[in-house]
């Protein structure tokens, strides 16, 4: 049996400026599954999270998040607002708040929470996901590598008890060893805490790893859509995307 | 000795008052990376309005020790209402556009007051009502300290302290830090960029106010022009302390005054 989609992206749209970055772009993401966007570079990927993230504005079409058993038009959503919806974006290069504490990273993440034991339950969890936090929790941000960046980021993101995580190239610039460790984080968190997470990644070997589903752009377009499996077993997709 | 002593305190007492001011720069440019030029005249607006307040504390005859508490806080309010409406007409239009259109604007908001200031006010310098009778502290071995001085450097100090905690204690504050840090990731985890951003005009601007009040408590001639000099001082201060850096811009203010003073206050030159 399938789940129903909770989120929706239909025939979207955006350009910066002059340059089209998504040429109608229909999407779907069903609840605790974790949906993998491929792609090469400037195929549209990062845009897709950004626009569902209210970062860029649409164009055209639709982005429908279903949330108490009714459709939520997410268009034209400013993008401070997102995250009430119980959508987390963890954007490309981490982008951690270089001069406050890991702490205060981790608070930031619950900015809009007011429930105290709540917000504390939650950093002791992120704290017990990834030790390496918890060892420099008054550190600056800026003085962590940069797999504990992006851990603090995916930290970050949790903290705001999302239902989706959107995930933009997590293994970008981090060591191989950590690129493990983090997929395998990610995979835990769909697993033990149910959360649908849509992952954006270059390296599609690892994605494919832990993705239920995925979809490959190309130009911002959908060049192809399915379940891991068939994609790794595809040849278009080993020969372009997974050396051969 | 004692003439670089006093000159020293001097400059310290004057410092306080550019670091207040630098302080606007600094936060501003923290949030906006914009060179806030109309600074210099809301610290000028600060002292317009606290010689109005202090004029009637001074009718209504309120008792002494309440009007200068009354002047700095009437002179805030106006200054955080000015601060909110310069950043929403002003600047937020043009969050989009690039850098260089942003300053510019910000000159022209700078003229605006300049200029509409001697329209409502009029060019002459007024007399900044008496708030606080002048006494002397300490006047020993040449070295006078009074009680406007250290009024004027207590209260500094104590808003700096309070700006202090809360940027770094209080939800807002850390949401000021997180804006100056990466404003795409704070919207990301909910923080209405826009609002932070008036936030920390009305902060600048407040503390600007505060500048003006104590000014004139020392140097009471006030007049719609007399926040140039100020706050190109102030702005150098900033950069002295590091631009975007809030204790850099504290430190910066007290260290270019005093440092001015101590090296050329006992010469026959007559700077601002």
């Amino acid at each position: 049996m399938e789940a129903a989609p909770i989120l929706r992206l239909e025939n979207v749209r955006v350009s910066y400026g002059a340059v089209r970055a998504l040429c109608g772009v229909s999407v779907e993401v069903r609840e605790g599954e974790i949906v993998t966007l491929l792609g090469s570079n400037g195929a549209g990927k990062s845009s897709l999270l950004r626009a569902i993230s209210g970062l860029v504005p649409l164009l055209e079409g639709r982005i429908v998040l279903r949330r108490d058993g009714q459709d939520v038009d997410l268009r034209g959503v400013p993008a401070h607002q997102i995250v009430r919806h119980g959508i987390a974006h963890v954007p490309e290069g981490r982008r951690v708040f270089a001069s406050l504490s890991v702490l205060e990273n981790l608070e930031m993440g619950a900015f809009l929470r007011r429930d105290g034991a709540g917000i504390r339950a939650d950093l002791d969890d992120v704290f017990t996901l990834f030790p390496r936090l918890a060892e420099r929790r008054s550190q600056r941000a800026e003085t962590l590598s940069g797999g504990e960046q992006q851990m603090l980021a995916i930290g970050r993101a949790l903290m705001s008890r999302p239902r989706i995580l959107l995930m933009d190239e997590p293994s970008l610039g981090i060591a191989p060893l950590l690129v493990k460790t983090i997929f395998d984080t990610i995979r835990e968190i769909n697993v033990e805490r149910r959360m649908t997470i849509v992952v954006v990644e270059q390296n599609a070997r690892v994605a494919l790893g832990v993705a239920h589903r995925g979809y490959v752009l190309e130009v911002g377009e959908i060049a192809l859509a399915g379940s891991a499996a068939d994609l790794a077993g595809n040849d278009e997709v080993r020969k372009a995307y997974l050396g051969g | 000795m004692s003439t670089f002593v006093q000159q020293v305190l001097n400059g310290l007492a004057w410092g306080s008052v550019y670091a207040l001011i630098a302080l606007g720069y600094t936060m501003v440019y923290g949030v906006l990376k914009l060179i806030n030029f109309a600074h210099g005249e809301v610290y000028m607006m600060g002292a317009m309005a606290g010689y109005y307040v202090g004029r009637w504390a001074q009718k209504a005859e309120l008792p002494m020790p309440l009007r200068l508490p009354v002047t700095l806080l009437g002179a805030m309010a106006a200054c955080a209402v000015l601060g909110f409406l310069i950043e929403r007409f002003a600047y937020r239009p043009l969050r989009q556009a690039n850098r260089l259109s942003v300053l510019i604007t910000a000159i022209g908001v700078s003229l605006l007051l300049q200029n509409g200031g001697q329209l409502v006010f009029g060019a002459d310098p007024k007399y900044f009502p008496q708030v606080l009778s002048y006494s002397e502290v300490v006047n020993t071995g040449g070295v006078v300290l009074s009680n406007i001085q250290l009024v004027i450097m207590v209260t500094a100090v104590a808003l700096m302290a309070a700006l202090n905690l809360f940027v770094q204690k209080t939800r807002s504050g850390r949401a000021m830090r997180a804006v100056a840090n990466d404003k795409a990731a704070a919207q990301l985890v909910g923080i209405s960029v826009d609002r932070i951003i008036s936030l920390t005009f009305v902060i600048g601007s407040v503390l600007a106010a505060a500048a003006g009040v104590l000014v004139g408590l020392s140097n009471p001639k006030v007049d719609p022009l007399m926040g140039i000099m100020p706050g190109l001082k102030a702005f150098v201060a900033a950069v002295l302390g590091g631009i975007g850096n809030i204790p850099g811009a504290m430190l910066g203010g007290r260290a270019a005054r005093a440092g001015r003073d101590a090296g050329l206050g006992d010469r026959p030159l007559d700077l601002p």
